[in-house]
């Protein structure tokens, strides 16, 4: 509706009679004149003389005429507040209204509201989650500065010595040198606004939800491959294989950094973190490494069968075996001491909350130990077959503890869930389920169908739980509400290990192929 | 019993209200103000709001005398549609009043006042389209077509699915 000025009024007006026109101005002109609290009787006066089409011609009028801009009229704090009840949408709208919408509507407070409340966790106004990849860009952008890694060299002079009290500070100094190197760089990718954070975000979150991605396969290996390990932020993966090597990865390049050789038998478990590598062989064997050197730096002997798993946090290193035992070695004690209670080939160990361990066994059982008693606390029974993997993580459980549906769009509608994160273990069994324990009460929370065949391995965040089966099949779920949210197809053999980034997925196995989904293209 | 005395309040045309001293002190800056001053039967004056907008306020803070006292905002109740039926069909105003409340909120200091009234701002830009929100606030679109089509072309991910 177009507004009417008193000057389109007064040009209506000349073509009444002299006296019409003259009352009209008249009456005006007083009322222009008078006192707040005289217009006010005035118009009271007019109101109380109107027929009721009258009072329904100035109701609409009014409609029509009292709009107020309350972005521009209100002050700044004011409209900002307004402005952060919004979501993205309503965002990037109100930014084209105007230019001074625009100023605030893209201002970095409101946009970090935003951030704050989706990356790296779900917005339970929305039930959107998107990936926390702040960390991955300000550390790619070092890892192209320093294109020679500072700490190869560094590493050698100071593993040489092998005690891991000396590696943990070594770590330490490491890590303080490359703040300093990069800290100049991380400071200006810090400074992106927020508004393209979130964009960026959201770009690779609907690749994930859409199933968009790029895929790309590296050779190498010369048969299965059986345990990864993928450190995204700086493009390192590394791989144990049947042909009994292990292989360093440049993601960036695809090419193999180093082939480090010494097992005898078959590679079925590594972890790395920046300065060593522990690896677990069927020889029986647990070897470190210093992989930037490929330097085998130590053996571990004492079991008495392959070694199927492994998992080390600080000085204590957790490994199962096809013997049916764990072993914990500790580095600072030196001392070793074995876990029995499993009847058959111990398939995954997990150490959590420094003193408590988590291991799943051919025996169909997971169960948790107590290290400092060195005893079994708990077992979980459910699966009818071997259970091959286990991973913990946290839950959001809506109270009743049915599945929750996700909304399509972000904040769109009221969806407000209980804020219950209930920690728990899923895990992974050739029965073709994957199952969802309570941590707490080892009850059996929920499983999940859709394999048709023995689920190897899994992987998970904090939005998203991959698992690869036996028919080479891969499934993306939703973690939340357990729906499969996308199957892959690529591996012609079993899939025996996945890692999972923010932007990519990672899977290997008996094809000897490594295959990377990467979700975070344009 | 200091919750059942009467506060006088005085509004910019020089109205008396009178009300519960409890119904006042939904304002913290009447609260702060009450507690400086101690018993007294003076009228606070408030040149900043009209007669008709503290009538409102007085409505709300009447309405909702008995909740919990808010301190710290709470950023994880950003959301803008949890309004209450009450406390929408109190915002069933015209902009000019709906204005003049998000004004004297702020001036008086009454948080949960100041956020319906903003959430209802924020409702009302929520799933309009540029062109409908200037209709809706009555504003000139100050963009040049070149520049119009970049701040489109800008926001485009938004809309993306």
């Amino acid at each position: 509706m177009k507004e009417t000025t008193l000057d389109d009024l007064k040009e209506q007006v000349e073509i009444l009679p002299e006296s019409e026109r003259e009352k009209i101005i008249k009456i005006w002109s007083l009322f222009s004149a008078s006192t707040p609290s005289c217009r006010h009787l005035i118009l009271e006066g007019i109101l109380a003389q109107c027929c009721f089409p009258q009072l329904s011609f100035i109701s609409n009028r009014l409609k029509g005429i009292i709009r107020i801009d309350f972005i521009a009229a209100l002050p700044k704090e004011l409209s900002i507040h307004v402005l952060s009840y919004l979501d993205a949408i309503s965002l990037c709208r109100a930014a084209q209204v105007c230019k001074l919408w625009k100023r605030l509507a893209d201002d970095e407070v409101v946009w970090h509201k935003l951030c704050e409340q989706h990356i790296d966790k779900k917005c339970h106004k929305c039930g959107w989650g998107i990936p926390s990849m702040l960390e991955q860009n300000r550390l790619k952008k070092a890892s192209l500065s320093n294109e020679n890694d500072p700490y190869p060299a560094y590493v050698t002079t100071t593993y040489e010595i092998l005690e891991i009290k000396r590696v943990r500070i070594s770590d330490d100094k490491i890590s303080a040198l490359f703040e300093d190197s990069y800290s100049s760089t991380c400071e200006s990718s810090m400074r992106r606004p927020w508004k393209e954070v979130y964009a960026e975000r959201q770009r690779v979150e609907f690749n994930w939800r859409k199933g968009r991605y790029n895929d790309r396969v590296l050779k190498g290996h010369a048969d299965g491959i059986m345990s990864l390990q993928l450190d995204d932020q700086k493009n390192r993966l590394i791989t144990g294989s049947y042909d009994n090597t292990i292989k360093v990865w440049n993601l960036n390049t695809g090419e193999v950094v180093r082939t480090l050789t010494g097992h005898t038998r078959c590679v079925r478990a590594l972890q790395f973190d920046n300065v060593k590598l522990i690896t677990g062989s069927m020889d029986h064997t647990l070897r470190v490494w210093n992989y930037h050197t490929g330097k085998c730096m130590t053996k571990l002997e004492g079991h008495t069968g392959g070694v199927l798993c492994l998992h080390f946090v600080d000085y204590t290193v957790a490994s199962g075996s096809t013997d049916t035992t764990i072993k914990i070695w500790n580095f600072s004690t030196h001392k070793c001491f074995t876990l029995n209670g499993h009847r058959e080939w111990v398939n995954k160990v997990l150490i959590f909350q420094k003193t408590q361990l988590l291991s799943c066994s051919d025996d169909h059982t997971l169960r948790i130990w107590d290290l400092t008693s060195q005893s079994c606390t708990q077992i979980f029974d459910g699966h009818n077959a071997p259970v091959q993997c286990i991973q913990p993580t946290y839950l959001r459980m809506s109270s009743n503890t049915t599945l929750t549906t996700i909304d399509d769009q972000p904040c769109n509608r009221n969806s407000r869930k209980d804020d219950n994160l209930t920690p728990v273990i899923i895990s992974s069994s050739l029965d073709n389920v994957i199952k969802i324990w309570s941590l707490q009460t080892g009850e059996c929370l929920r499983t999940l169908f859709g394999h048709e065949e023995g689920v190897w391995s899994l992987a998970v965040d904090k939005l998203r739980l991959i698992s690869g089966a036996q028919d080479g099949i891969i499934k993306i779920w939703d973690k939340d509400s357990g729906n499969c949210m996308h199957t892959l197809i690529g591996h012609c053999g079993a899939v025996t290990c996945v890692a999972l980034s923010d932007t990519k997925i990672i899977t290997a196995g008996d094809d000897a192929d490594i295959r990377i989904w990467d979700f975070g293209g344009q | 019993m200091a919750e059942l005395k009467k506060v006088k309040l005085t509004s910019s045309e020089g109205t008396e209200f009178i009300v519960d001293r409890k119904v006042a002190e939904k304002s913290v800056l009447l609260k702060n103000m009450l507690e400086d001053v101690g018993e007294s039967d003076m009228a606070i004056p408030l040149p900043n709001v009209t007669g008709p907008i503290l009538n409102k306020v007085i409505d709300y803070c009447t309405h909702h005398r008995d909740d919990p006292f808010v301190n710290q905002e709470d950023d994880s109740k950003k959301v803008s549609d949890d309004i209450d039926d009450w406390d929408a069909e109190f915002c069933k105003v015209d902009q000019g009043t709906l204005f003049e409340l998000i004004l004297s909120a702020n001036y008086l200091d009454i948080k949960p006042l100041l956020d319906l009234t903003c959430k209802t701002v924020a409702n009302m830009i929520k799933g309009k389209t540029p062109d409908e929100i200037r209709k809706t606030f009555n504003i000139i679109n100050d963009f040049t077509p070149e520049e119009e089509e970049h701040v489109r072309k800008e926001n485009e991910w938004c809309e993306e699915r």
